[in-house]
């Protein structure tokens, strides 16, 4: 049994100097911290863990866009004919919540009136496209629909790949006479089965991927579908489905096997990628506008960032990926990318760029973390606190106007410092000056710089934090290789994986698992994948509680 | 169904529309009548918001003796036939960081959102179009009919600008044709296959309610969401059935389709879908497609400039701007004057809305001090409109606003008031500053 002394501190802090202690699993991890007074600090709360997991509530996970996408393809090829885009329509669930940490959030919304709007469209296109009708079209079935197999061919098939399940003979019948009704009602036999697939492609259980499960955890079939979807972002495939509809997946061993196997080629763990994508931001690039004078091919700088991180997908995800994305120096670079790294003698190829550690030093992310006319270390600063340290910053205080002059003589980050020196200030800006003010070593296209307004920039600064205090670094390579070796950032990586493979941040409840995965992670020698593996198993084999509707 | 709902149903389904205008504004004067007796004391109000500022020169200031002695700006001078309707009130304080586009939600919900100046940021308040529209809209199919344009072929939908609570945008259609879809899903076009849609969703319905049972809490509200969605549905296809004839233009492009949303805007107000209106022109960032945004800019020096940026009073950027407003005051012009058409009984919606004009970059672009608003119409008062120019103690303070008397808060409050729907209160306001009423206007 062990007791962990959690700091459910308030996540807002009045912003009075203090450092603050790590946003607390309870509260919302990057949700947009509340202004100063919103909440008062809570005591401290013990959670015992023990070795009996404590189960998990029963939900639905609202399906996004990617996975519906996706699912419509697997209809597709289930008829042997891919499409990658098999209709001219708007992809339901594509809007996603500012306010959410990551695109996996959605799980816990509902549909919302566009959003239906977006359904009936997409069910209206692809049923017309696949149903059997009189006339041959590329994707229409081609059985008799005025037969009884052909509507059971429909029903099976499509219903097969929606639910990802195979149907009840109940669902069956019941399917069969609901398009029997449809015919004496005047519809034609082709359009009662169209019908029938629209109705299949907006079912709550296609929108809604129950997780009902029971006392043992998931069932087999629902197990299936947390591998398929959260690791590869699509439905089962054949080795997977065959284990899952036979119960193979109840076998925690096999299942197991089964995530292994699904993460076997790490650089095609789509869900990965993802995560990646979304915990360092570096495709907010392409929201930053800058004068079309400077060199800034917004796609070509994701590229670059992406072929980097890849490698280290591939070579890291077993070992110390985190580590290697904070730190590497090992870069791609296009001919057009070239004036925004000024490296000397650019080739095509991964190169070393010394003094360009990892992810955040990458054109793309910093970029990303700028303004269309200057750096913006005030928001990169907050983004290595909140993201790496999972540490609160508070929201801008009312009334305060974020304008940051030019003043002769002066460097930017010389200008910001001096504007935010005064006591209603300082307290919140000692958590992100010197940590966006390490980058100040780039300019806001991500070319380095040595002087700025005139002046030359400094880079060095004090890294305070939870296992820091005060300590020194001259710039951004030493900052990186700090928090690469500090253990907050480690524990707060694991954190965001958390919330990004169950789809929502950490509850008091969620304290033990957290824990045992942060242990996990570092006697792993920081091995992602077991991360994610155990997140899988632990979701998969934990019991539900039944609720009393 | 009332009575009343059921006979002008009936009156709407015979009435007899030619073809070829978008939503036709013939329907709208035979509409008029019958339909908004339903509702004849309901009162509306319109939200018209323009990216890129509205300058204070814009307006044409007032004596200092006299309050109704100013004149408008030649770009916003086809608004001169409503100027004795007009109030115009500027030099309002707005709590809220000022380089936020869109005013980051902050325009009309007085709050500061969360993500500094992202324009994707989260709202942390409900907006007042939402507060208004679920005390006027209660009768409606949905609390404010909400719409925009957007240059970027990229995007149906925006959200920003208006919100129904903490980190809860609603989102808006930035195309006439997702606008149209969502309004009239009756309509001549969706007809002929409303009977097939009736038998999905009933069937949705039976699978919906099927899985609901089986769950609890939160997650039983999901499903409840999906329900609420399947019956908003229905409601606006219900109220949809007021514009069957109504047509999609066939002009594709923001400027072509801006004045087909705005007349679906005055049959959603006719045919009591909605009392309430709120249409980002240009706003949630996307004014950075200025000046290729508006069609009058391409030809002119302007079209090749770039996006707008902080230049103030910059005679380029002035004249850049006059050609924007002078636009959109055409737009709310020719809005204007369908809202006069007199219905049967001689009463005509303007009688009954107010227009409310402003821009949601703030006067000049970027500013979060200083706001300035056009009001249009009384809807029967006790708003004080006749011509009148009310100014705050402080017009300017570029980035450095003083707290003053007058907030946007207290301008809303008093347009609420000015709507039937008494506030005390609204937002967030700077240490000296309020929200309540604000008396001037009322």
């Amino acid at each position: 049994m062990r007791t962990l002394n959690l700091a459910l501190l308030a996540a807002m802090c009045a912003c009075s100097g203090q450092i603050l202690a790590p946003i607390s699993q309870g509260s919302a991890v990057g949700e947009g911290p509340a202004g100063p007074g919103d909440a008062e600090p809570a005591p401290e709360v013990p959670v015992v863990c023990t070795d009996v997991l404590p189960a998990l509530p029963q939900r639905v996970l609202r399906v996004d866009s990617p996975a519906y996408v996706s699912t419509l393809n697997q209809l597709f090829n289930w008829r042997g004919q891919y499409l990658d885009t098999p209709f001219a329509v708007v992809a339901p669930f594509s809007r996603t919540n500012p306010a959410d940490l990551f695109t996996t959030f959605p799980a816990g919304d509902s549909v919302d009136e566009y959003e239906l709007d977006e359904l009936l469209a997409v069910s209206r296109t692809v049923a017309e496209a696949i149903a059997p009708g009189p006339s041959a079209a590329r994707y229409r079935m081609s059985c008799d629909p005025a037969t009884a197999a052909c509507r059971a061919e429909a029903f099976q098939n499509v219903s097969t790949v929606v639910w990802s399940r195979p149907p009840s003979a109940t669902e069956a019948a019941e399917r069969m006479a609901e398009m029997d009704a449809y015919q004496a009602d005047g519809a034609t036999p082709g359009k009662a089965i169209e019908l029938m697939l629209r109705s299949l492609l907006m079912s709550p259980e296609m929108i809604f991927r129950p997780e009902l499960g029971g006392p043992k955890g998931l069932s087999s079939i629902e197990r299936g579908r947390l591998l398929s979807f959260t690791l590869r972002g699509t439905p089962a495939d054949a080795p997977l489905w065959e284990l899952a509809t036979h119960d193979g997946l109840l076998d925690e061993a096999t299942l197991r096997a089964e995530v292994r196997r699904l993460m076997q080629e790490p650089q095609h763990l789509a869900s990965l990628r993802r995560f990646l994508r979304e915990y360092f931001q570096w495709d907010k690039v392409l929201k930053v506008r800058k004068d079309p004078k400077l060199p800034y091919n917004q796609q070509k700088m994701i590229d670059d960032v992406e072929a980097a991180v890849e490698r280290h997908v591939t070579g890291h995800a077993r070992a110390g990926l985190l580590r290697a994305l904070l730190t590497s120096e090992e870069i791609s670079l296009s001919e057009e990318t070239a004036p925004n790294w000024k490296v000397e003698n650019p080739m095509p190829g991964v190169i070393v760029a010394k003094g360009r550690p990892g992810v955040l030093a990458q054109p793309a992310w910093l970029a990303a973390f700028s303004e269309p006319d200057r750096n913006n270390m005030v928001r990169r600063g907050r983004f290595i606190r909140e993201r790496l340290l999972c540490m609160p910053v508070p929201s801008i205080p009312v009334g305060v106007i974020p304008m940051i002059p030019e003043h002769a003589g002066l460097t930017y980050r010389q200008t910001v410092e001096q504007k935010t020196s005064g006591a209603g200030c300082t307290g919140c800006h000692v958590l992100m000056n010197d940590l966006g003010g390490a980058f100040e070593a780039f300019n806001h296209v991500g070319a380095p710089q040595s002087t700025d307004n005139g002046a030359p920039v400094t880079t060095a600064g004090v890294l305070n934090g939870p296992g820091f205090s005060a300590v020194p670094f001259t710039g951004p390579t030493e900052l990186m290789q700090l928090l690469a070796d500090s253990p907050a950032v480690h524990d707060c990586y694991v954190t965001n994986l958390f919330s990004f493979y169950v789809g929502r941040t950490p509850t008091r409840e969620d304290q033990c698992e957290l824990a045992r995965l942060k242990a996990l992670y570092r006697s792993s020698h920081e091995d992602t994948l077991a991360v994610i593996e155990e997140l899988i198993v632990w979701q998969a084999t934990t019991p539900r509680l039944e609720v009393t509707p | 169904m009332s009575r009343i709902d059921e006979s002008r149903r009936r009156f709407l389904r015979a009435v007899a529309l030619g073809s070829g205008a978008r939503v036709l504004a013939p329907i709208a004067a035979l509409l008029h009548g019958t339909a908004y007796g339903a509702v004849p004391t309901s009162k509306k109000v319109v939200f018209l918001s323009l990216g890129a500022g509205l300058p204070d020169v814009f307006l044409g200031r007032p004596s200092r003796t006299s309050e109704t002695e100013w004149s408008f700006h030649p770009s916003l001078a086809p608004l001169n036939p409503w100027r004795s309707k007009t109030l115009i009130v500027s030099g309002l304080s707005l709590a809220v960081p000022g380089t936020q586009h869109s005013a980051g939600y902050g325009m009309l919900s007085c709050t500061p959102c969360d993500g500094g100046a992202d324009a994707d940021a989260a709202p942390r308040a409900a907006t007042i179009d939402q507060l208004l529209g679920a005390k006027l809209s209660a009768a409606g199919t949905m609390p404010a009919l909400l719409f925009g344009i957007d240059n970027d072929p990229t995007r149906l939908v925006h959200q920003s600008l208006f919100a129904s609570g903490p980190n809860q945008p609603v989102p808006y259609p930035v195309r006439e044709s997702v606008l149209f879809e969502r309004l009239f899903p009756g309509s001549a076009a969706a007809q002929a296959g409303e009977a097939d849609t009736k038998r999905v969703m009933t069937r949705l319905r039976t699978d919906v309610t099927s899985l609901r049972s089986k769950l609890a809490g939160e997650e039983r509200r999901k499903l409840d969401g999906y329900l609420g969605s399947l019956d908003a549905y229905d409601k606006r296809r219900a109220a949809g059935a007021c514009a069957t004839s109504a047509q999609l233009g066939t002009d594709r492009g923001v400027v072509a389709e801006l004045p087909g949303m705005l007349d679906a805007a005055v049959t959603a107000l006719q045919c009591g879908m909605t009392n309430v209106v709120g249409c980002s022109i240009g706003g949630g960032n996307s004014h950075s497609h200025f000046p290729r945004f508006i069609g009058p800019h391409v030809g002119t020096i302007f079209e090749e400039q770039g996006f707008i940026a902080d230049q103030g009073h910059d005679p380029t950027y002035m004249a850049s701007r006059t050609i924007l407003w002078k636009w959109l005051s055409d737009q709310v012009a020719a809005f204007l004057r369908k809202l006069e058409a007199p219905g049967p009984d001689g009463r005509r919606l303007i009688d009954d809305t107010i227009v409310v004009l402003y821009s949601d970059s703030g006067p000049d672009h970027h500013n979060g001090s200083s706001q300035r608003f056009i009001v249009i119409g009384d809807a029967g008062g006790p708003l004080r409109t006749g011509g009148r120019y009310l100014e705050g103690p402080t017009d300017e303070g570029w980035g450095e606003p003083p707290p003053n008397g007058m907030t946007v808060n207290s301008f809303l409050t008093a347009l609420s008031t000015g709507l039937g729907v008494p506030m005390d209160s609204f937002g967030v306001v700077r240490p000296g500053g309020t929200s309540a009423p604000l008396a001037a206007m009322l």
